[in-house]
């Protein structure tokens, strides 16, 4: 039952990036870099214009512009703030 | 990405000092150790357009932040003589006078103690994905930023 007719990824949200999104966990429609992701993102959210976040690719923060293989996990992640 | 799974950090809701007091303790048999240093993060209750903060949330990337922390140890203990090194961060709420981190390093001598404290507590802060909600009494809250 996995029949798929369009890529997608799950994107993870944090801190008040996820409050943007009002959500933790989304499914997304698949782009093939980091910058496409972003702008995407900007389109559907227009609160993240003026928000500071970076993307991780499987848990790694992506330096400039990164591809995106499909199935990848990712995370979008405000300033951290520990301690 | 390493074949063990990192040991969790993470605490729900503060760290007690009972806690922190039983880790010193256990140490007791490790005779090799000359120096112990300790580094607890205390919740402020800072005060913001006149409303002071009752408590921290504290949400982090979990699966991400324990391969960060396994790496700011072994970069640790790869650049100083650590008999022994422990971590733990709290997720969830945390009020103001509670503690919230408590980085516990252990060497033979005391100057390799006291730099590899400061280096992993300013590790932590930079590279591990944690996030602190400041929450004021009436309910409101602003994303923490760190200094």
């Amino acid at each position: 039952m996995s029949e798929q007719t369009e890529k997608s990824i799950q994107i993870l949200a944090f801190g008040m990036i996820a409050e943007v999104l009002s959500s933790q966990e989304t499914s997304w429609k698949w782009a093939s870099d980091t910058d496409t992701l972003r702008a995407d993102l900007i389109g559907a959210f227009p609160k993240l214009t003026n928000l500071p976040f970076v993307i991780a690719v499987d848990m790694e923060v992506s330096q400039g512009n990164q591809p995106i293989s499909p199935g990848a996990t990712i995370a979008l992640l405000p300033p951290y703030s520990g301690g | 990405m390493s074949e063990k799974k990192p040991k969790s950090i993470f605490v729900h809701g503060p760290i007690s000092p009972v806690f922190v007091g039983e880790s010193i303790a256990k140490h007791q048999s490790k005779t090799d150790i000359g120096a112990h240093a300790i580094f607890l993060g205390q919740v402020r209750a800072d005060v913001k357009d006149g409303k002071h903060v009752s408590h921290i949330d504290y949400t982090a990337y979990e699966e991400m932040a324990l391969e960060k922390v396994h790496l700011i140890r072994e970069g640790a203990f790869d650049r100083h003589p650590l008999s022994c090194m422990h971590i733990y961060h709290s997720l969830g709420s945390v009020g103001a006078g509670e503690i919230s981190l408590f980085v516990f390093v252990s060497s033979p001598h005391r100057n390799a103690a006291f730099t590899a404290l400061r280096e992993i507590v300013d590790e932590i802060k930079v590279d591990v994905p944690i996030w602190g909600k400041e929450i004021f009494e009436d309910g409101d809250g602003t994303w923490k930023v760190n200094q």
